[in-house]
């Protein structure tokens, strides 16, 4: 496994990651995450007023709007918004805002791989920054299996483009499972298995910073008041 | 005295309506569906190959009350600079109300949208077919083959009728003769009786399943059994077992070390019958 | 293109006055109120009915009677050239929008809309494959479609097409014969009881002694249709009781 690649990365590393949360002045909350050089930005909006079209009385409506880098949106786009819906309906506590509206907005900054595990990381930010109330904090993780069947973590886009298979995995903070999977590609159920608790230490990881980025925030917070 | 009590008796429908997963739950501890499938059953399945004659090829497939057509139609278009020799294949989805009351009418909505894109990348990056067999001449012209899945009647489960129809149509589709005139430019095309079928390198189908608490598994869910379901996994398979694609979306975090071998194990019976039922099919020629 | 031989039989060798094979079947879909599939030769309809339910817009409710919406939809893959996804085509289509309307303006009389104030009656129409005539079979399709949903209505509602070639007056264009330049395509829809007529449509040329020909010709198929429609109906019907009754 000592694949040395493009970027003099190990195998199992991950790119560096940053959040900066509270970029955006208008939104209830938002927040920025890089696995540099991929960076997504994400504003959250809500819990706010409904269209009774959408109203729903019993929870809150999630819409997720997402954009790419370049280029206008089209359906690649409408997948990853399903994708992220679908999660966030089941972690955010939606009982708890009946007939209102949450909306994410997610706006990729610089896509250099692995754009949908940072898309998931950067909403979980941003969420937290609006307070808005979840079950659980959810973190992401990428890897692709390269043509020689190395596993490689948080893949740039070269690696995704070259490899036999590429996996995200979704999951909570108490690493019960996996939220979302999408494995693509030709591979074994042994790889798949590999692939599943790499993706797992890696979000282990990725959750250690996220706490790590808000614990220094409060902290800079008690600070100045 | 006590007052005469009487028991609240809620008919079956209104039971569904108020608590649809203690509903579920009653009859998942039994090992039966309220539709009087067994939980890891699929329902009844049926292909219909090139009914549609204005199309190059087609497929109607019949899931339990899910019914879709897929038709495809090949037309000319110029390649890509970067790659010249290849075509194209464009799936789409459309839910149009016809299926279902919850589609509105109007531009397609996310689940059309985010289940045409599914079938997108499972083509693509799952390697079904090689593209470069839809080559006419090179920098020139190539094939562009539009797949438009319509659905008639919505069930849930969009996703495995949805990419049976399109493996159905792509299997049994003859593409037409085209000659490229070097003069004007100009194709044209004759659908005769030495019009090639396509090469398909991997046939791969799907079988989605959903969860439900204690890692219960009920194959093949119907739309009321996708929205109360812990989450959703489509696994799809090539003919050979091999895997091509595991997608999950939830509300409940899944850990798969424990399901994946019968997972695997049902999608894999799943793959071999409608392998078979897609090579039985043939259209007489 | 020679679309009448010399025998007197046409391209798909019917005979002048002879329509097209009819196949159709009430009830196929589960979850609409009423539904219907309309095959009429090549070209294939699939209707659903819902309703009479919540108008989905509050803006389009009448106080007093039942408000009627129809959507017809060309599946891509329908006619020989694919229709084109693009938005501007597709909801701008002037075409399928205007076929909508008249749809809707025929069945406006014979639904007795007052019996179901501030509701919405939607009728889908879906058209699979396209060989001419789609007015006539989304109209026919609609019918069925409506019986089976138990809307209240004065009469059926049948449709049929007819036109001249040469000196022949023909019935039931198909798609060669409607898109030949000469071939005059008149589409009428009448209530069979009371002979009146709902939908008159014509959009070429005719010479004026000949409509009468035309006119007659038409209301011969629309008869046609109405016994197999009506028979359809009861054997659906039927069906039903011996289900229930069993």
């Amino acid at each position: 496994m000592a694949a040395t690649r493009r970027d003099h990365r190990d195998a199992a590393q991950i790119r560096p990651l940053e959040i900066v949360q509270g970029v955006l002045h208008r939104a209830d909350g938002s927040a920025q995450f890089d696995h540099a050089p991929t960076a997504v930005l994400c504003g959250v909006y809500g819990p706010t007023e409904i269209k009774i079209r959408d109203e729903k009385v019993d929870r809150a409506t999630l819409e997720v709007n997402y954009k790419p880098a370049i280029g206008s949106s089209n359906t690649k786009d409408r997948w990853i918004e399903y994708s992220l819906r679908r999660v966030f309906e089941g972690v955010i506590l939606t009982a708890l805002h009946p007939s209102t509206l949450i909306q994410l907005n997610l706006q990729v900054v610089s896509d250099h791989g692995s754009v949908l595990a940072t898309a998931f990381n950067s909403a979980t930010m941003a969420l937290m920054d609006a307070g808005v109330p979840m079950r659980t904090v959810v973190a992401s993780v990428s890897c692709a299996i390269d043509q020689a069947g190395n596993v490689l973590m948080d893949p740039d886009e070269e690696e995704e483009k070259n490899a036999t298979s590429c996996h995200v995995f979704v999951f909570d903070a108490e690493m019960k499972g996996a939220l979302f999977t999408d494995s693509l590609g030709n591979y074994t159920p042994t790889q798949f298995e590999h692939c599943y608790q790499s993706c797992k230490a890696g979000a282990a990881k990725v959750i250690h910073f996220m706490r790590a980025a808000v614990e220094a925030k409060l902290t800079r917070q008690t600070q100045q008041s | 005295m006590a007052p005469d009590i009487k028991p609240v008796v809620l008919s079956a429908a209104a039971f569904e309506k108020i608590a649809p997963e203690e509903f579920y739950k009653r009859f998942v501890q039994n090992n039966v569906r309220p539709d009087g499938r067994s939980l890891e059953r699929f329902r009844p399945t049926s292909l219909q190959i090139n009914s549609v004659t204005t199309a190059n090829g087609s497929a109607v497939v019949r899931l339990g009350n899910t019914m879709v057509v897929c038709g495809i139609k090949a037309e000319v278009a110029e390649p890509r600079a970067d790659a010249p020799n290849l075509g194209y294949i464009v799936p789409n989805v459309e839910l149009a109300p016809i299926c279902s009351p919850q589609f509105k009418a109007g531009p397609p909505g996310e689940l059309s949208q985010a289940i045409g894109h599914q079938l997108n990348r499972i083509l693509d990056l799952g390697k079904v077919l090689k593209l470069d067999q839809l080559c006419i001449e090179e920098h020139q012209a190539v094939w562009c083959l539009y797949a438009d899945v319509t659905c008639l009647t919505y069930e849930g489960n969009i996703l495995d009728a949805a990419l049976l129809a399109l493996m159905a149509a792509l299997t049994h589709m003859r593409l037409p003769q085209a000659t490229l005139n070097e003069d004007t430019g100009v194709v044209t095309t004759s659908l005769t009786d030495d019009s090639t079928p396509l090469v398909i390198d991997r046939p791969v189908y799907a079988a989605t399943f959903a969860m439900f608490p204690d890692q219960v598994l009920l194959a093949d869910p119907t739309d009321t059994e996708e929205a109360i379901a812990e989450a959703l996994v489509s696994v799809v398979l090539d003919d050979q077992g091999r895997q091509c694609c595991i997608w999950t979306h939830g509300t409940q975090p899944q850990d798969y070390t424990r399901c994946t071998e019968r997972l695997l194990t049902l999608a894999q019976q799943r793959t071999t019958t409608l392998q078979s039922l897609v090579t039985a099919n043939a259209p007489q020629s | 293109m020679e679309l009448l031989s010399p025998e007197g039989l046409r391209i798909d060798g019917r005979r002048a006055n002879e329509l097209r094979r009819i196949t159709c079947k009430p009830s196929v879909l589960k979850n609409a109120d009423g539904s219907a599939y309309f095959e009429q030769g090549n070209t294939k309809v699939l209707a659903a009915v819902y309703g009479p339910r919540q108008p989905q817009l509050k803006s389009q409710t009448a106080h007093d009677r039942a408000v009627i919406r129809v959507e017809f939809n060309v599946a891509p893959f329908s006619s020989s050239e694919r229709k084109k996804r693009s938005r501007f085509e597709k909801y701008g289509n002037l075409r399928i929008l205007e076929i909508a309307t008249s749809i809707k303006q025929t069945f406006e009389p014979v639904i007795i809309s007052t019996v179901y104030p501030r509701s919405e009656i939607a009728i889908y129409l879906h058209l699979l494959q396209d060989d001419g005539g789609n007015i006539q079979t989304c109209i026919n399709a609609a019918t069925l479609a409506l019986i089976d949903a138990g809307i209240a209505m004065t009469d059926y509602v049948c449709a049929c097409s007819a036109g001249y070639i040469d000196e022949t007056p023909v019935l039931d264009l198909n798609h060669i014969e409607e898109s030949s330049y000469e071939t005059p395509d008149l589409t009428m829809a009448v209530m069979p009881r009371s002979e009146k007529i709902l939908l008159l449509q014509m959009e070429s040329r005719l010479q004026i002694g000949r409509l009468e020909d035309t006119l007659a010709l038409a209301k011969a198929g629309c008869g046609q249709i109405h016994e197999l429609m009506d028979k359809a109906v009861r054997d659906n019907t039927l069906d039903l009781v011996h289900k229930y009754t069993n």
